[in-house]
């Protein structure tokens, strides 16, 4: 925690200082950050949408780059499920999901206070059956996203923002071939709400 | 020294645990039906794992209006059988459980038994196997039964040799009224060769005996 809480003072630093810094066309480094609980919505006929009930998660954001208006950087997403259907995951109360991805986004600047992201990222995804309990295993996978960010700026460098993404994992699997499906693949849309540092 | 001893007692803890790969399911299939043929729905099936060291409950539910159900759970790391059991909620049936399913009866990670029977007590009459080995080259390597029928301990894959030395042989409380088919494999001990014999037999309201001779 304590670690967690340095790293967002230093992206802070870091983010102010280079605000005056920018020109249009220069690739630089430059960081800003953001901080977004989010729900999501699963949907199809998939193990995380039949069987889990998803809590509020966690998504942290550093961009690190900066090419005109592109961006790039990497994230982290937390999150918790309930387990809903024991019969289809065994008794296990929750699982818990992580994944750290490279992102890329596209700022536009729609008006001087509000800006608009869209982002595409890819990284690397975990399901821990049982999060209470690490005997249950880790089932791995990828993470694949597109979507958009809205921020408004409501002080120097400081933002709040709301923002919509469609998330698809691919999980690895072995089981029955007809549940292949179900086990691997996961569907969701993800609303999400919170504060942005650094320009 | 208080270290040492939360050390060792985690060890402990940790050692008696089922270990599971999260990336591997397996997928129990079974219908359970009454003595008629009929479905039984809502009848509560729990399936608990085992491996050399630890058992878990690892997974249970409700068999559905066709008295079908499916159960899925992660598979163990390592070797392990596991039992199911009928759960008899209301005591009007007797209790079923199928023991000893073991890692090598999940074929594609599954196994499915096909039918399970629930009988009442005044459904059943016992047939009595006696066993008459004349030939000392002979042995029983399994027996079953194809009928409808109930066993107070169902072992699944236990070869008969088991009983022979650790348990009696099993008690086949056989449907009343019904024709059935009682399968057992004869291994020769010294050539290894395996024969499969089948016997029809016909129960009525009473009990039957039969000598297997081999």
């Amino acid at each position: 925690m304590k670690k967690l809480s340095m790293l967002l003072i230093l992206c802070c630093f870091v983010s102010y200082s280079q605000t005056d810094l920018k020109e249009k066309g220069e690739f630089r480094f430059k960081m800003n950050f953001r901080l977004q609980p989010f729900y999501p919505l699963h949907f199809g006929n998939t193990a995380l949408a039949k069987a889990h009930k998803p809590r509020v998660g966690t998504s942290l954001q550093f961009n690190l780059f900066d090419y005109s208006q592109f961006k790039a950087g990497f994230g982290f997403d937390f999150m918790t499920y309930d387990i809903t259907n024991q019969m289809v995951i065994g008794n296990l109360s929750t699982s818990k999901y992580t994944s750290a991805y490279y992102l890329i986004s596209y700022e536009y600047s729609f008006t001087e206070k509000i800006f608009i992201s869209p982002l595409i990222t890819y990284g690397s995804s975990s399901l821990d059956l049982g999060s209470r309990n690490s005997r249950f295993g880790k089932q791995k996978g990828n993470e694949f996203r597109i979507g958009a960010t809205v921020d408004y700026k409501i002080g120097n460098g400081v933002f709040i923002s709301a923002g919509m993404n469609y998330v698809n994992n691919k999980f690895q699997i072995k089981t029955s071939p007809e549940y292949i499906d179900f086990f691997s693949k996961a569907n969701q849309i993800q609303c999400n709400f919170g504060i942005r540092f650094g320009n | 020294m208080k270290k040492i001893a939360l050390l060792c007692l985690f060890a402990m803890i940790s050692c008696s645990d089922v270990i599971y790969d999260g990336e591997k399911r397996l997928v129990f299939q079974t219908q359970v039906l009454d003595g008629n043929n009929q479905p039984l729905k809502n009848k509560n099936v729990m399936i608990t794992i085992f491996n050399e060291f630890a058992s878990d409950e690892i997974s249970n539910g409700k068999t559905d209006k066709n008295g079908k159900i499916t159960l899925i759970f992660p598979s163990p790391q390592s070797e392990f059988h596991i039992d199911f059991l009928i759960e008899n909620d209301d005591n009007s049936y007797l209790n079923r459980t199928v023991k000893q399913i073991n890692s090598s009866n999940f074929i594609n990670y599954k196994f499915v038994y096909d039918k399970t029977y629930l009988l009442k007590n005044e459904e059943v009459a016992p047939l009595n196997l006696t066993y008459d080995n004349v030939n000392a080259n002979l042995k029983i390597k399994k027996i079953t039964v194809d009928g409808i029928y109930h066993l107070n301990e169902d072992f699944f894959d236990c070869p008969f040799e088991y009983f022979d030395q650790y348990l009696l042989p099993p008690i086949y409380l056989m449907k009343k009224n019904q024709t059935f088919q009682l399968k057992y494999t004869l291994v020769n001990t010294t050539s290894g060769q395996e024969t499969l014999n089948t016997v029809d037999l016909t129960i009525g309201e009473e009990s039957i005996n039969y000598t297997l001779t081999y």
